[in-house]
């Protein structure tokens, strides 16, 4: 026993060392991650851009440079300014991390291939500014947080230098304190968390989905033009980050407002696979005049089914039902059957990305074109493929304009260029390009609400394009 | 030459300077890791020692003491949960959470480990399992204290000054020391609890309850004072494991957890001190070729399918594990036997290299 008390003397002893001595190294997130700056433009600062996608001319960007101070990010709160202020020659390394296997990747598996086609396209014809080829690397992380630190500490080492398009909320926030500190460009995270927004103690991090706080909004004021004296809404919701993200935004715009009661609440856990009955069940008698349902992957289309269902065994059950903009894919809907029309959901793509797998448009067209290229088989309706397709289109423009800088190519001539992006996506809405700046952290903030027709199997645009350009807030 | 196998005695000169080699040769190893890998190499290196921490305490209370426990998730979750409440909530410095999470947990240990006293077998795995099923529900259901399904993020734990790191650049190799230096500790002391009356105690109650009670073990005290500390430790692990990922949300400590620990323990060797590290670094490293084999291939579910195969042949080659297979060769090369007990009767038979320890006569090595 005497060894034991001396082990356990160690032990507390190791675990005093352990905690002794870093207060003082601890710091605010300002204290270990790169603080930004706004400055007097500098010639990173995003014009009207028409980085075009391969093969295409983009469509016109109609919007004037927004009056704003540009974004200029102070490298002196990284840990090695000068590494970050290094000219980058040659290929330039990108790097993302995406569920490849596992569940998840049932449903984002897709998006690698979209970014995979975007990058193969580019290169073909020649690269960044046609001197500099883009290398890039998409590493499995099955949709875990830790996987994803441990895929990106590669990617560093490998010499990656800007990482983009990672999906996964707690993907990101896994990561992106390392990246912040070190200043690599965290750019276009695929979620729609409101987090990625936060400009000053994360300046080197972006997301690129329309913010789950902006969807929600858009749904309410879409639910008052179909009702304008109000009404009554019930969620139904996956139990996760994700789901509860959109019940808090719609919560809190419906209590601002005041035209909207929630009545019911419904949901699932992540990992339920199984029909929703029950919560179904629990929706029809609460009567609600609209829907909101969060769902994730294939409980999208279980959701729909069992909506069907519903509305086949009680006539008098027609509420107007929104499936959120994740859901937004017409493999999901069209596998739902009868019980998807109707439904309203969103996108900020070009109709004819998801409608079509042969759009005639120059954007959609070369999507679709590289995407065949990279994977035979592939699907261009596929809205996950679109968006892997997107964020590589994002990250060239970035990496152009950065070019184009005074420094050339560096991580914070990068991350200037993208925190001053005033950019036209060939497969996004014409006339409402992405815009971020000093003051503004979200990119995606327009959006379209569309309706599925079984019948004809494409989702149709409803009413006017929604756009909260600039009016997205960074809440924590 | 003289004939296989070589007979060693325990403590013997040439026992101690086999064992010294072997422990400067780990020194160099970890001094070179610490030193020359790359960020990412000490990363998955962390994370195998950090889940060696706490299958190291899994190992005390499946295999030396025959409980079973699906719901290990749920301890290394609470210790997790323990730090990042304590300095994201109440402005702990991250390196003092240490000592709540392993008292926490310790205390939950004992408290899940009442119900071994009337259950075993699959009925004890029940309630564990339950245990790992419920936790995640657990976290969601009490948003305002765990930040619910979003968790919480923004847990920063830099390397103290003294240590002469700096910073997030050197974040990597300051948590490698941090969980080598913890698993040395958790394995020393399994390794010295094992060969105290406790430890005899523990192992008579595994092999034979009702004889280990007929001569005078306290099994109750046994039963749930193992299950705490084997709680403890996984909860230790949990603390390091959430200040290395920076947060933690229910997602991280479900069912599948436990079950890769209960992995861990098995590849390495049950009821053996070095299972827990090997099975550890098989399990971690494993599932990392198995993720790049999927990477480089393009191929969906490759990657699981042979890491799912290897584990399939592993069991069929090494029953007892990887060490208990280093075990069954190194016999016949060379044969450690053991001190002679202190009392004067006649030497028992020798039980070296035997995986059942013996009860009465000399304490058995496991780490052998």
């Amino acid at each position: 026993m005497r060894r034991t008390r001396w082990m356990a003397v160690a032990l507390a002893g190791a675990l005093v060392l352990a905690a002794c001595g870093d207060d003082d190294d601890e710091g605010s997130g300002s204290d270990t991650t790169a603080a930004a700056t706004t400055a007097a433009p500098d010639t990173t600062a995003g014009g009207a851009d028409t980085t075009a996608a391969p093969d295409t001319t983009s469509a016109p960007d109609t919007t004037e440079a927004p009056d704003t101070a540009a974004f200029e990010v102070d490298t002196e709160a990284c840990e090695d300014p000068d590494a970050a202020t290094a000219p980058i020659e040659g290929d330039i390394k990108v790097g993302t991390s995406l569920p490849l296997s596992g569940g998840p990747a049932v449903l984002f598996a897709p998006y690698a291939d979209g970014f995979k086609a975007f990058w193969e396209a580019y290169n073909a014809q020649g690269g960044v500014g046609g001197t500099q080829k883009v290398d890039y690397t998409i590493k499995d992380d099955q949709y875990t947080a830790n996987l994803t630190k441990t895929a990106v500490d590669e990617m560093i080492d490998e010499g990656v230098q800007v990482f983009t398009g990672i999906i996964g909320s707690p993907n990101n926030a896994a990561v992106r304190d390392d990246l912040n500190a070190l200043c690599y460009p965290q750019m276009f995270a695929s979620t729609g968390a409101n987090a990625w927004g936060d400009i000053e103690s994360y300046p080197w991090t972006s997301g690129l989905l329309v913010p789950y706080s902006v969807e929600s909004a858009a749904f309410h004021d879409f639910a008052l033009t179909q009702k304008p004296e109000g009404g009554t809404a019930a969620i139904f919701y996956v139990n996760n980050e994700f789901g509860q993200a959109y019940v808090k935004s719609f919560k809190k715009v419906a209590e601002e407002e005041g035209l909207i009661e929630i009545v019911a609440e419904e949901k699932i856990d992540a990992a339920d696979s199984g029909a929703p009955t029950a919560q179904m069940t629990n929706l029809v008698a609460a009567d609600p005049d609209f829907i909101l349902a969060i769902p994730l992957g294939a409980q999208c289309i279980a959701f729909m089914k069992e909506l069907g269902n519903a509305r086949a065994a009680n006539a008098e059950f027609t509420p107007v039902v929104y499936q959120t903009a994740t859901c937004a894919n017409p493999i999901f809907f069209g596998g739902a059957g009868a019980g998807a029309d109707g439904v309203f959901t969103s996108s900020n793509l070009l109709p004819e990305v998801y409608s079509t797998p042969n759009p005639a448009s120059p954007g959609p067209k070369a999507y679709a074109d590289a995407l065949r290229a990279v994977k035979g088989d592939a699907n261009p309706t596929n809205t996950a493929a679109a968006a892997g397709y997107l964020a590589a289109e994002f990250t060239a423009h970035v990496l152009e304009e950065a070019q184009k800088s005074d420094t050339g190519i560096t991580r914070a001539s990068v991350i200037n260029a993208m925190r001053n992006i005033n950019f036209q996506s060939s497969l996004t809405q014409p006339g409402y390009p992405a815009i971020m700046n000093a003051e503004d952290g979200f990119i995606g903030e327009v959006t379209q609400i569309t309706q599925w027709s079984a019948a004809e199997s494409i989702f149709k645009p409803v009413g006017d394009i929604i756009s909260f350009e600039g009016e997205t807030l960074y809440t924590d | 030459m003289a004939a296989l196998p070589l007979n060693l005695k325990q403590g013997s000169a040439v026992h101690r300077a086999i064992q010294a080699v072997v422990v400067l040769a780990l020194v160099l190893f970890a001094l070179r890791a610490a030193t020359t890998w790359n960020r990412s190499g000490l990363s998955l290196l962390t994370d195998a020692l950090i889940i060696a921490i706490a299958v190291t305490g899994l190992n005390l209370l499946v295999g030396f003491t025959g409980q079973i426990s699906i719901g290990h998730s749920a301890f290394f979750g609470i210790g997790a949960y323990t730090t990042a409440i304590l300095v994201d909530t109440y402005g702990w410095s991250p390196g003092w959470t240490f000592f709540p999470s392993v008292a926490v947990c310790f205390v939950v240990g004992v408290v899940v480990g009442l119900p071994a006293l009337r259950l075993k077998g699959i009925y004890l795995a029940l309630v564990t399992l339950a245990l790992a099923v419920a936790f995640p529900s657990l976290l969601n259901r009490y948003e305002s204290v765990t930040g619910g399904a979003e968790g919480i993020k923004g847990l920063r734990y830099l390397p103290p000054s003294w240590t002469g790191l700096e910073g997030r650049s050197d974040l990597a190799v300051w948590f490698f020391w941090l969980a080598l230096g913890l698993l040395l500790i958790t394995s020393l002391m399994a390794r010295n609890l094992l060969r105290s009356r406790v430890g005899r105690s523990m192992i008579a109650t595994r092999d034979n309850e009702t004889a280990a009670e007929v001569m005078g073990v306290n099994i109750a005290l046994v039963k749930t004072g193992v299950f705490g500390v084997s709680a403890a430790m996984a909860g230790l692990a949990g603390s390091v494991f959430a200040l290395k990922l920076t947060l933690v949300d229910p997602t991280l400590f479900t069912l599948i957890l436990s079950i890769e620990l209960l992995v861990g323990m098995v590849i390495g060797g049950a009821a053996l001190l070095w299972g827990p590290i090997v099975g550890s670094l098989v399990l971690v490293y494993g599932r990392d070729l198995a993720k790049s084999i999927g990477e480089d291939n393009n191929i969906d579910g490759l990657g699981g399918i042979m890491f799912g195969v290897l584990l399939i042949v592993l069991m069929f080659a090494a029953p007892q594990g990887l060490v208990g297979l280093w075990r069954r060769l190194r016999i016949k090369v060379v044969r450690i036997l053991p001190k002679p007990p202190v009392s004067a009767a006649p030497p028992p038979t020798p039980s070296v290299d035997s995986h059942e320890p013996a009860l009465v006569a000399a304490p058995a090595d496991p780490d052998q």
